[in-house]
């Protein structure tokens, strides 16, 4: 009986307490600022061009196999505008099999992919989370906007993805 | 993601055994003389190399000797080998806090060694386990019916051989 | 099997019960065919493999850094336990030494995670046992753990935070002052779940004398963790065999009396007191410097084998890695707590009451994703 009471009294207790929930739809629980969404692609503000050049290292290292790149040469760089030769031409992402697990960010070379704070991808048909590149750099524009992100003051690399052999990018890493 | 060759001959990881380790090392060709084990060590454990007839009495010895004392059965594992399948028994005693690891080799074609279910109850689903993944037909255990795997799978999906079915998205 | 001579002269049929495999209390997809002699257990046959995915596979197939996040999706409930078992592994091959500070975050995250782990345990018993309350209030202090590990990790389950090495990247400038405060919460949380379920006449009606199970019977199970130590065996890789800095820090390991099922729940609360205890040290002692020791992207440890044990919040966890050099690995054996204590639900379930069914699997506090693997 004795212990009953106690544990009722515990519950009198907390009549007395601010709520703890949040009624989500309507109202969101705040998002830390290492929080790991989805990963997307950043914008070059300055060139007017994506970071990423399509060197596929993201690709190898994924431990889903959830993306896929292909690479062109870059047209500003004819123009003398870029400093990237090469450029992504196309991305693509599954962020239905996506795990969340950053790995494609950590071996990045570029800054060129970020875990963005998204994540309510809900979407009716099986498919519809297979995310192209011009979605994934508008992700990536609104998370620039949202967070004030910076690329990292890294060494001066040339980004010369074609010359960089698969042991450079090891050796670097 | 394509495989790459080695280059050269990679290094062998150094023995690092601890004093309960050294002691037993020194311990165990006395107590198992009978048995011409093969002592060698792992990276931090002292390892015993028997033939596969010989496991239930060297386990039982073992179990009972009291300087030795390995009442707990951590963990029972098939390596595959290839050329061998390699039965792995991480032995610990909850009163001297030692470990050693007791190793069998059996072939690939027939693999068949005595249970140790009788010693070790806890033997029972990592043999069963083991007998769905790798093959290996634990002879006297109680039932080996499959465990991780349904009824009427077809092949050893442990072993090195065994071929993934084709991934397909849909 | 019960002879039924005893049971007074009426003709009993015996009848076979099929308990999930989608139960809501097997805590996943866990199958048990009981047969039944009126309400009391007679025989049962318990099976696994409904989440069997075959990671130890897998694991042969990924480099070394990829395999963490398959360590991670293990035991689901104490993720962080789980990645630092495989990369001490890893670390022990090669030879790898790691940084102080590394090592003292990985002992906090850790033991954060056990504590969350058993809050859910205590949540979960609960229900099992009838309390529908206390899983709110140990949801409500679970989840300021999760938060916890957001700000840190940025993951609130599967974090890929602890590398092999050493941890991804430092904590969070506010980091011990967030700590204290949640500790200071956490505290409070847990003596008010205790206060709630712990000592309430229903709960000890329920599970005190209740799937009992010897020392003896314990260890030939294999059983480990808090379901052994409720047993009276004082068996803890952080005590016996020190890994990490867990030899820095004065704790104690609670120990049950009779191996009840109210034993195993207590010993939990204990524990979760006791963990408190070693992150409050780890936080005084924690140095500067830095968080990793770097080394390649794609890693080829030596050949050799090497088996390393820790103490995961359900009990010894133990990695059994075998390397031939590659940059993958040739073999990997968990030995996975929950599969062991599972074991032995044969044994606890035999001629006890079909209610106290759920009790007792409740008490053992399985994971099927770490069971079936």
């Amino acid at each position: 009986m004795l212990g009953n009471l106690k544990g009722l009294m515990v519950t009198f207790a907390t009549f007395f307490r601010k709520p703890v929930t949040y009624k989500y739809p309507q109202e969101h629980k705040p998002i830390e600022d290492r929080y790991m969404g989805f990963p997307v692609l950043m914008w070059d503000e300055k060139v007017e061009e994506p970071y990423c050049t399509g060197c596929m290292v993201c690709v190898r290292y994924c431990p889903t196999q959830c993306m896929s790149a292909v690479m062109k040469d870059n047209p500003l760089h004819a123009e003398g505008k870029s400093t990237r030769r090469k450029i992504v031409d196309s991305f693509e992402i599954n962020l239905g099999r996506c795990i969340l697990c950053g790995i494609c960010v950590d071996v990045c070379n570029f800054d060129a992919i970020e875990m963005s704070h998204e994540h309510e991808l809900s979407k009716y048909a099986r498919n519809d989370n297979r995310t192209n590149l011009p979605r994934l750099l508008e992700m990536g524009r609104s998370y620039q906007k949202e967070s004030g992100w910076k690329p990292k003051p890294v060494k001066e690399t040339k980004p010369e993805p074609e010359t960089k052999t698969e042991e450079a990018v090891e050796a670097e890493n | 993601m394509v495989e790459r060759h080695r280059r050269e001959e990679a290094p062998q990881a150094p023995v690092d055994l601890d004093d309960k380790g050294r002691a037993l090392e020194l311990l165990l060709p006395g107590i198992l003389a009978e048995f011409q084990p093969e002592i060698g060590a792992t990276v931090n454990l002292v390892s015993v190399t028997v033939k596969s007839q010989d496991v239930p009495s060297v386990c039982r010895l073992v179990k009972e000797d009291p300087r030795l004392s390995f009442n707990f059965l951590m963990c029972l594992c098939v390596v595959d080998y290839e050329e061998h399948l390699q039965v792995v028994y991480h032995l610990y005693s909850t009163d001297m806090k030692h470990m050693m690891v007791l190793k069998a080799n059996v072939s690939p074609e027939e693999p068949s060694l005595p249970s140790v279910t009788s010693l070790w109850t806890g033997a029972d689903w990592y043999e069963r386990e083991s007998h769905d993944l790798f093959g290996v037909v634990f002879e006297g255990h109680p039932n080996m019916a499959p465990l991780l795997l349904y009824e009427g799978f077809e092949g050893f999906p442990g072993r090195r051989n065994y071929e993934m079915p084709e991934y397909k998205e849909w | 099997m019960v002879d039924l001579s005893t049971e007074g002269q009426l003709d009993t049929v015996q009848m076979m019960v099929n308990m999930g495999p989608q139960h809501p209390s097997t805590h996943g997809v866990f199958r048990m065919v009981l047969w039944v002699d009126g309400e009391r257990i007679v025989d049962l046959e318990p099976h696994i493999g409904y989440l069997h995915r075959g990671s130890e596979k897998l694991c042969e197939g990924e480099l070394y850094v990829q395999i963490v996040t398959l360590f991670d999706r293990m035991d689901y409930i104490s993720n962080l336990n789980n990645e630092m078992i495989f990369c001490r592994a890893v670390e022990r091959l090669m030879g790898l030494a790691v940084p102080e500070r590394a090592e003292y975050i990985r002992v906090i995250l850790c033991e954060l995670n056990r504590v969350a782990s058993h809050l859910l345990f205590c949540g979960t018993f609960g229900i099992d046992a009838g309390a529908m309350t206390p899983i709110m209030y140990a949801f409500r202090d679970r989840e300021k753990i999760q938060s916890m590990f957001e700000a840190v990790t940025g993951a609130r389950m599967m974090h890929n935070y602890i590398r092999i090495g050493g941890v991804k990247g430092d904590v969070p400038d506010d980091f011990s002052q967030r700590m204290g405060a949640l500790l200071k919460v956490l505290r409070q949380g847990i003596n008010e779940t205790d206060k709630l379920l712990s000592f309430s006449e229903i709960f000890l009606a329920r599970t005190k004398g209740i799937g009992v199970i010897d020392a003896e019977t314990a260890i030939a199970y294999g059983m480990s963790g808090p379901s052994l130590r409720a047993c009276g065996v004082p068996m803890d890789v952080r005590k016996d065999e020190p890994y990490s800095v867990y030899d820095r820090f004065d704790f104690g390991i609670p120990i049950g009396e009779k191996g009840d099922s109210w034993d195993r729940y207590y010993v939990r609360v204990e524990e979760m007191r006791q963990s408190m205890r070693i992150i409050e040290q780890a936080l005084e002692q924690m140095p500067d410097g830095p968080t990793i020791t770097p080394s390649r992207l794609v890693l080829r440890p030596p050949q050799g084998e090497v088996y390393v044990r820790g103490e995961n919040p359900r009990g010894e966890i133990g990695v059994y890695l075998v390397s031939n050099g590659a940059d993958k690995p040739y073999r990997v054996k968990v030995r996975p707590p929950s599969f062991c204590n599972l074991m032995a639900i044969k044994e606890l379930l035999k001629d006890t009451y079909i209610a106290d069914a759920v009790v007792i699997l409740g008490s053992l506090d399985i994971v099927l994703g770490e069971v079936d693997r």
